[in-house]
């Protein structure tokens, strides 16, 4: 009988803590830099799963996404175990009409522009609860975006430790120097979470930067 | 032809009306198509809750905002060392530095650039 109530007590600590105290890393950025490609390939990588549907139409990952329990291990056998969190693309703006050159009819195209707000809104929500971020870019755009800019502003304010991943190395035009020249304080990894290009690189500075 | 509106908040709106109202008024101002510069500009967390609060009144006809946040100390390259410590203090302080925020209907601004010496804006 104790013991019973031990327990539904423990549950409940786990419950208010998060599932057994596991942290959470979240993919966030703009629309459309390769959030879910990243999340699907770190996923599959180590647990076989994918998180979300890819396309190339913006604003696909409407709804934040979580993978529990990952557990990624180093070389020497360290463990690093998080609950994964692929977020929306943070947008300044929704035009539905942007979505019609992709197909849909307008009805579509105005619920996916709600859909899509609702996910900004809720992404933004979620950052406070974040430990770790994941803040990824387009290596082949300019990294001054005010989204960027935004975002990794908020996280220093809060302390987050940050990883700026510069995908779509594999891209023309792809260009990490100038990320690392906009932001020489964080951490800057290139990587090609389509290609499979130096995710073992990203996994050894998430070793570094998370104790 | 078209008319643009320049909406001015200067820096003690922020003390006189409170950093929501600020952000309300923002909105407000960018619905009524006008582009808004914001003396001492936003800081990360209210352009963030400045982003939130557009998200919830983006319907068809209202697309959202361009923004674009420039610090002082990117406005003055040219500043000096004392000028230098006295910024770092203030923004240690969590205070806000001179720079300045241009925030603009999506509807009118389809894009805000940023270079070393100056902001262009790209209006429709």
């Amino acid at each position: 009988m104790r013991f019973n109530i031990f327990s539904k007590f423990l549950d409940f600590l786990k419950g208010l803590f998060g599932k057994e105290g596991l942290f959470k890393l979240g993919i966030y950025g703009p629309t459309n830099v390769g959030k879910t490609t990243l999340a699907n390939k770190i996923s599959q990588d180590w647990i076989g799963e994918d998180v979300g549907v890819v396309s190339g139409i913006p604003h696909e990952t409407r709804e934040i996404a979580t993978k529990e329990n990952v557990v990624i291990e180093s070389e020497e056998g360290k463990k690093l175990q998080f609950n994964l969190i692929d977020t929306p693309g943070i947008a300044t703006k929704v035009d539905y009409e942007d979505f019609l050159q992709y197909d849909l009819d307008e009805k579509d195209a105005k619920k996916r522009a709600k859909e899509a707000t609702k996910g900004i809104i809720e992404a933004i929500k979620w950052l406070d609860s974040m430990d770790v971020v994941l803040a990824t870019m387009d290596a082949s755009k300019n990294p001054y975006s005010q989204v960027n800019l935004t975002i990794l502003g908020n996280l220093e304010a809060r302390g987050t430790p940050v990883i700026i991943v510069a995908n779509k190395m594999d891209l023309n035009g792809a260009n990490i120097e100038r990320i690392k020249e906009a932001f020489p304080q964080y951490k800057v990894i290139g990587i090609s979470a389509k290609e499979d290009k130096n995710l073992e690189k990203l996994y050894e500075k998430m070793f570094e930067s998370i104790k | 032809m078209k008319e643009i509106t320049l909406s001015f908040i200067p820096y003690e709106k922020f003390s006189q009306l409170g950093k929501n109202k600020i952000i309300d008024l923002v909105l407000d101002k960018t619905r009524e198509n006008n582009l808004v510069i914001v003396e001492g500009g936003l800081k990360p967390n209210e352009e963030m809750e400045l982003i939130e609060k557009t998200m919830e009144e983006v319907n068809y006809k209202y697309k959202g905002i361009e923004l674009c946040s420039i610090s002082r100390r990117q406005l003055f390259e040219n500043e000096n060392i004392f000028d230098k410590i006295r910024n770092h203090i203030i923004s240690f302080l969590g205070r806000r530095n001179g720079g300045i925020t241009i925030i603009g209907p999506a509807k009118l601004v389809k894009e805000i650039k940023r270079h070393p010496d100056k902001i262009s804006l790209l209006i429709e």
